[in-house]
């Protein structure tokens, strides 16, 4: 699919020389867990873009905290590493003034749906050109394994050594309340329908939230890193 | 009837009553009048923070007190010398700001027995002796305002309405004002609704004419234009000129405005004046709350906009940790904080200065931010074009400490031409900045100017300078994650050394004859009753030197030395001493701080006792 075709992205400078998924590989070397989701969305992501054909420097990624949110530093693309909760917030003020920029945020469950939530609801209903990824693995990773909102009931975490209390967010159920206009989930381990819904994503004119379990989570959070 | 026409220098005029009485909007026309016929003028609202208190209780009074004079005043005044009473609530929570022997004009109609036993009044102050020391003029305005309306086909309730278009046409008519800016003003505000706009021009007109016939007033009095500079002025609130200057600084940086704001008092007025500016390219989005309306301001700075946040105390105790993001991306931002009364919730529609400290140490790790206060309304319009050079020229987030006084009050201010705005075009990199060792360029965004110590601002769409930045500690130079402990230090004390090396212009101190051993040092909005206490100081004989403090970090390189020059400084400020323990922390210097938190600016006689005292004795009684 050519990207002149497509009306959200119709604003943004387009790649000339042709590019390949290294072309969007840092020289940082990429820090999770062994065997963590994170790994297989970085790699979807990385060999999607040249897909799309968008001027690399038109590309950025904003992230807020936690193990996904170290995801801009392995994109050779502009990138704010930003503070918890807030890069919805962060991602609009950038996506509202600069239409010709594709504007990605990066967020995980205790990110988006705790500490951001209200961020997310808004920017859900606000409906700007921003594409969110939410890395839902259910568990506060980086700061080594307490519940989140997405944790099912009953579940043993360090700061719930007698079982998960709380009823978890459903993240698309959310989002459909807030009335966003694009909602997907989709899977680490499937390469092909993650990429075909965030080609979808891409596609979609306003706020898209793609919902992805990458499901080998150790809760050991960001290597060297706390 | 033609009455005695008496020449006066100048009037403070308190219009007060219930909140539904419109008494703002009577004191905003009453000052337009005022302006457009060439005084000098300063004005002070003075409002309740509730929605709507019961009507005829003292929660419920709205105050707007109006100083206009034929030469250049520099405060509302102390205490007024007419006060419009429209129930016995604003009398009662009012009579304190009006001098002895001054002249109440009071609307007799809502003087009933229920309205003054509601306020405690057991018998009616209008006629039972205790205002002898005053000159009272009972007047029925409620009445006289529906006789006036009879024929409108309004009824009585519409038509009491327009009391306040009464009592200002009264008004303009006892201090000879031109009328024809009111009515232009009604035509344009009820154009559509052309039943209201009669009536309220009858009530205005009818009050003008009573003013005229009735006996009540003998003389009509006049107060002539003052000689100001040569110019073109208009009347403006702090708010508003910083809007203005906000608008200005865009267009002088050459950078779009981008305003991420949440609704706060008494703040708010800049996020609604910005959002009528599309046309200079402003932006302006209200967000879901205050650490959303700072985030969506650094994102837009990252972007390469102005980026701005505008707020309150509590607001900036939200907006903490986005700050200090801004601080650690180096990224340039204003912040805005139009202080209140605190703490929390506080005082919201009340001035103080009690934000310094917060705003100056507020934030987790060494995150120094540079401030600047304007001292009066009018001000707000440089002090807007500053913030944003030291902003962009520095590449940090900026403070911007107004107060509600400033905020809500009002001057005439000599608009300036565009010609005379400083040049503060902005650069963008656009190249690579490093070369590595086997020849590559390569873009380092934490890579200092040697002279400002700023990082480059490298804007997304830029091809080549593809770079990460964020909130963990960088590397000097590549800007990479690093935890290397001598990086920190180094990165700390860099960042430290760039705000403290800001160029910031000297304090300037008026000293007439340069003989002066007591310093009044000032900053803020304290600017005007500092001023008027020492100009009546001189008067009387005494010698005081004052010097108003614009830059609050980093201070002003002759500050010290200032300081060291006089035997006595004393620095008044509606805070506990916050600007006094940072002057005696870095100075050594002893200061004297005069304090009071009342949610009301000082009154110029009370720091003119404060000079005598210290000009006496050395110290305060």
């Amino acid at each position: 699919m050519s990207t002149e075709a497509i009306p959200a992205l119709s604003l943004v400078p387009k790649d000339s020389a042709g590019q390949s998924a290294k072309d969007f590989k840092t020289d940082q070397e990429v820090r999770w867990c062994p065997g963590c989701g994170d790994y297989a969305i970085l790699a979807a992501v990385q060999s999607f873009l040249p897909e799309l054909g968008l001027a690399r420097e038109n590309i950025v990624f904003v992230s807020g905290i936690g193990c996904s949110s170290r995801f801009p530093y392995y994109m050779n693309t502009y990138g704010m590493h930003s503070i918890h909760g807030r890069a919805p917030a962060i991602a609009s003020g950038l996506a509202m003034s600069r239409p010709d920029l594709s504007v990605w945020v990066i967020t995980g469950d205790g990110d988006a749906l705790s500490i951001g939530g209200n961020h997310l609801i808004h920017a859900l209903r606000r409906n700007v050109n921003l594409k969110i990824l939410l890395f839902n693995n259910r568990i506060y990773g980086l700061t080594k394994g307490q519940y989140s909102p997405t944790s099912e009931i009953g579940k043993i975490t360090k700061s719930t050594p007698m079982g998960s209390l709380d009823y978890p967010f459903n993240p698309v159920s959310l989002a459909l309340g807030a009335e966003a206009t694009f909602v997907a989930r989709t899977l680490d381990s499937d390469r092909k329908h993650l990429t075909e819904v965030l080609r979808a994503a891409a596609a979609h004119e306003g706020t898209a939230l793609v919902e992805s379990p990458p499901m080998g989570c150790l809760n050991r959070g960001v290597i060297e890193n706390s | 009837m033609s009455k005695e026409l008496i020449e006066l220098d100048q009037v403070i005029i308190r219009f007060a009553g219930d909140s539904g009485d419109g008494m703002q909007l009577t004191g905003d026309r009453f000052t337009s009048t005022t302006a457009s016929f060439g005084n000098d003028l300063s004005t002070q609202p003075d409002f309740p923070a509730e929605i709507r208190a019961p009507a005829g209780t003292l929660a419920g009074v709205s105050a707007f007190q109006l100083h206009f004079a034929n030469h250049d005043i520099m405060t509302p005044g102390d205490s007024a010398h007419v006060l419009v009473a429209m129930n016995p609530a604003a009398l009662k929570a009012n009579i304190s700001e009006l001098r002895r022997g001054g002249d109440i004009i009071a609307n007799t109609d809502e003087f009933t027995k229920r309205n003054l036993d509601r306020v405690g009044y057991v018998s009616n102050p209008l006629d039972d002796g205790s205002l002898d020391s005053y000159k009272v003029h009972p007047i029925p305005l409620t009445s006289l305002t529906i006789e006036a309306l009879k024929e409108s086909g309004l009824g009585k309730k519409d038509a009491e309405r327009a009391k306040n278009m009464f009592a200002l046409g009264m008004l303009t008519w006892l201090y000879n004002r031109p009328s024809g800016g009111t009515i232009a003003w009604l035509e344009g505000k009820f154009g559509k609704k052309p039943d209201i706009l009669r009536a309220n021009i009858t009530a205005f007109e009818a009050g003008w004419s009573f003013g005229e016939t009735t006996e009540e007033f003998s003389v009509q009095y006049e107060v002539r234009p003052a000689e100001l500079p040569h110019g073109t002025y208009r009347n403006i609130s702090g708010n508003i000129a910083l809007s203005y200057g906000l608008i200005a600084a865009s267009q002088q940086t050459g950078l779009p405005l981008y305003l991420g704001s949440y609704p706060i008092t008494p703040a708010s007025d800049i996020l609604h004046e910005l959002s009528k500016h599309k046309h200079f390219g402003v932006t302006t989005f209200q967000a879901e709350d205050e650490i959303a309306g700072v985030g969506a301001a650094i994102g837009a700075a990252y972007g390469g906009a102005l980026a701005i946040t505008t707020t309150s105390g509590p607001g900036v105790a939200l907006k903490s940790e986005a700050i200090g993001l801004a601080v650690s991306l180096e990224l340039p931002l204003i912040v805005i904080d139009v202080q209140r009364g605190g703490p929390s919730t506080g005082l919201p529609t009340k001035t103080e200065q009690s934000d310094l400290l917060q705003v100056m140490f507020g934030r987790n790790g060494e995150a120094p931010v540079p401030i600047v206060a304007p001292r009066s309304p009018s001000d707000c319009f440089e002090a807007a074009l500053e913030v944003a050079r030291i902003a962009t020229t520095y590449r940090t987030p900026v403070f911007l400490l107004s107060d509600g006084y400033i905020a809500n009050g009002s001057e005439p201010w000599l608009v300036p031409t565009v010609e005379d705005l400083p040049d503060l075009t902005v650069t963008f990199a656009t190249e690579p900045n490093h070369t590595t060792a086997d020849g590559t360029a390569e873009y380092w965004p934490y890579l200092r100017d040697p002279h400002t110590l700023a990082r480059p601002w490298a804007v997304p769409g830029t091809p080549g300078l593809e770079h990460r930045i964020g909130g963990l500690e960088k590397a000097d130079g590549t800007g990479h994650i690093s935890y290397d402990p001598t990086n920190h230090d180094l990165m700390v004390r860099a960042r430290a050394a760039k705000i403290a090396g800001i160029d910031v212009p000297d304090l300037e101190v008026d000293d007439p004859d340069a003989d002066a051993t007591v310093l009044m040092l000032g900053w803020g909005s304290t600017y005007g009753p500092i001023g008027v206490a020492c100009k009546h100081a001189r008067r009387a004989g005494i010698k005081v030197a004052q010097a108003h403090l614009r830059h609050l970090n980093p201070f002003p390189a002759n500050t010290g030395e200032v300081l060291k020059r006089y035997q006595h400084v004393v620095v008044p400020e509606m805070n506990l001493g916050q600007l006094a323990m940072l002057l005696r922390a870095r100075y050594l210097v002893d200061v004297i701080s005069y304090n009071q938190v009342r949610g009301m600016p000082f009154k110029s006689d009370e720091l003119l006792q404060v000079i005598e005292d210290v000009n006496a004795n050395g110290a305060i009684q």
